[in-house]
């Protein structure tokens, strides 16, 4: 008989331990989803996840949480990657999101991916305030930390962010980085850039570069003529990619 | 003259060898804890016990993609990353019997005309716009499409196919031709340590392969009612790709960083995740009963 009741209390234990009983409206997952994120006994492989749901709860109050681990310098810096990925798919307490991001991404002592993954977020949150950040890392030694800030400021697709681009694209060496800033500038179609992403195709000196502007300008909705001068150009391109993406009807 | 005859022959001959480095695209491939590898030599066996199965490690191995510079793209548990190579099996994962299993590239990669320097090098611009994109804990989407949930093997698929490469066959395999099937009975806590049978598979030909375990609906990409994961042996075995030699230049293990293996799953014990389905309460319910009924039979007269 105590073999029996201590069998089924065991069971119970692990089995609400594995799939505790829903809350009210689903504020006790909240809750214990925030408790396994901050707790440092636990393993990054369970808290990660958590910290995940917390993002995706569209629950404002989860920010709490995520700051909190976003703003800690000794925690683990996948979970402050994570943290600050899930502050971005909140899209909630946004400002503050955006200020702990930059002072994180600005400790000296920061992890390369902790500064790729915030970067990265930045640009979800569309943080046009963040331009001195990303000047800055548009000017970073690193080339990946370069290729980021890029990716970011075309999401942020606002006049501020085009013109450090535009600037930066003059200036850069690296071509992995120069593909990713007429990509970035590329993907939001803006007709503005037609002349730019033209004179791209047909002037940059990498293959890798000028197929990305081909596949930019291949994908405007409505070309104009510039457009479609380059790519009719870019036809007798010495890359068998750049002919290909330029290839087809315009 | 008869010396330095011997002399230029040797330097053509090392000067004309394989290229020592390793190449940048190049996939990687390494085996799970215990050097255990599902889909590998029939094995087909995946955990029951929800600690090992979803909080643990699926012994399904990893993939990661080499960029150049002893560096790699890889998906694992804090996202997709950038590291430097030797974590590609950290030392951790090395001592847990973790094995390398090689890299290889597309089979026609060496024909400048299919592969210019171009194309090789628009995998490093795709990989790299992943990094800092999360990591599908639920394994209900693998390959990202879009949302930037990639597992590991997912992640490397992705990018070939951005550029235009299909390294594994879309599709998903159940049973029959293309791939291998094989009963699994489970039995542990979550089964009520009652015997509960379920057929897994591995895919050959397809990138999907049925599993049937008493926590499926926890995970997986759900199709047509049942429930499906890539698994990284599924994409090493593509005859699409072909093996490039180790290269001494570039260390692909004994690192310290964060884990290096893929699978490792931990599902939303509150069954939102999505892709959940919501039976595990019925499982759980169902497992009560059993247990209860047990309970009053193990009654001592």
């Amino acid at each position: 008989m105590r073999h029996g009741r201590a069998a089924l209390a065991m069971f119970l234990c692990v089995a609400l331990w594995t799939f505790p009983p829903q809350g009210s409206a689903g504020e006790d997952m909240l809750v214990k989803r925030a408790a396994v994120a901050v707790d440092p006994s636990v393993k990054p492989e369970t808290r990660i996840p958590a910290i995940q749901e917390l993002g995706r709860s569209g629950d404002g109050r989860a920010a709490t949480s995520l700051l909190k681990l976003l703003n800690d310098p000794l925690e683990d810096p996948g979970i402050r990657s994570s943290a600050a990925r899930a502050l971005a798919d909140l899209g909630q307490s946004r400002q503050e999101a955006v200020t702990s991001m930059e002072k994180a991404y600005g400790e000296a002592a920061a992890d390369d991916n902790l500064r790729y993954t915030i970067l990265l977020s930045l640009g979800r949150l569309k943080a046009t305030g963040s331009l001195s950040l990303f000047r800055e890392a548009l000017a970073d030694p690193d080339g990946g930390i370069r290729f980021k800030a890029a990716q970011a400021l075309g999401e942020l697709n606002d006049s501020g962010a085009v013109g450090l681009l535009l600037a930066r694209y003059d200036e850069e060496k690296d071509r992995f980085v120069r593909a990713e800033i007429v990509r970035a500038l590329g993907k939001p179609q803006n007709p503005e850039l037609e002349p730019f992403l033209s004179r791209v195709l047909l002037q940059d000196g990498e293959a890798l570069v000028r197929w990305n502007a081909a596949l930019m300008l291949k994908a405007f909705p409505v070309l104009g003529p510039e457009g479609k001068a380059a790519l009719e150009s870019a036809a007798t391109d010495p890359s068998p990619m750049v002919r290909e993406a330029a290839g087809g009807a315009l | 003259m008869k010396k330095i005859f011997p002399l230029a022959v040797l330097v053509f001959l090392l000067s004309a060898g394989p290229a020592l480095s390793l190449e940048t695209g190049a996939m990687m491939y390494h085996s799970g804890r215990g050097d255990i590898l599902y889909g590998r030599d029939g094995n087909l066996a995946l955990p029951c016990s929800p600690l090992d199965a979803f909080y643990g490690e699926l012994k399904s191995g990893h993939a990661g993609l080499y960029i150049g510079g002893r560096k790699i793209i890889h998906a694992v548990r804090d996202g997709v990353i950038e590291v430097a190579s030797e974590n590609f099996i950290t030392q951790e994962d090395l001592d847990e019997g973790c094995k390398y299993l090689g890299a290889k590239v597309p089979a026609n990669f060496s024909d400048g005309a299919a592969w210019p320097q171009e194309r090789k090098d628009q995998i490093v611009v795709i990989a790299r716009e992943q990094v800092g994109k999360a990591y599908d804990f639920t394994f209900h989407l693998q390959t990202g499409n879009g949302s930037g949930d990639f597992t590991c093997v997912g992640l490397v698929e992705y990018v070939y196919e951005e550029v235009g490469y299909d390294v594994t066959p879309d599709g998903y395999y159940s049973t029959g031709a293309g791939g291998t099937t094989r009963d699994q009975t489970y039995n542990c806590i979550i089964t009520a340590f009652t015997d509960w049978t379920g057929t897994n598979s591995f895919a050959q030909a397809a990138e999907f392969s049925r599993i049937q375990h008493p926590l499926e609906a926890l995970v997986g990409r759900e199709h047509e009612g049942g429930k499906y994961i890539f698994f990284p042996y599924t994409q090493y075995i593509q005859t699409t790709t072909v093996a490039v030699p180790d290269d001494p230049d570039t260390p692909v293990s004994g690192g310290s960083g964060s884990g290096g293996l893929c699978f490792l799953s931990t599902v939303d014990p509150g069954g939102t995740a999505a892709g959940n389905t919501g039976k595990a309460p019925w499982l759980l319910g169902a497992a009560l009963l059993l247990i209860a009924a047990g309970t009053v039979r193990f009654r001592p007269r």
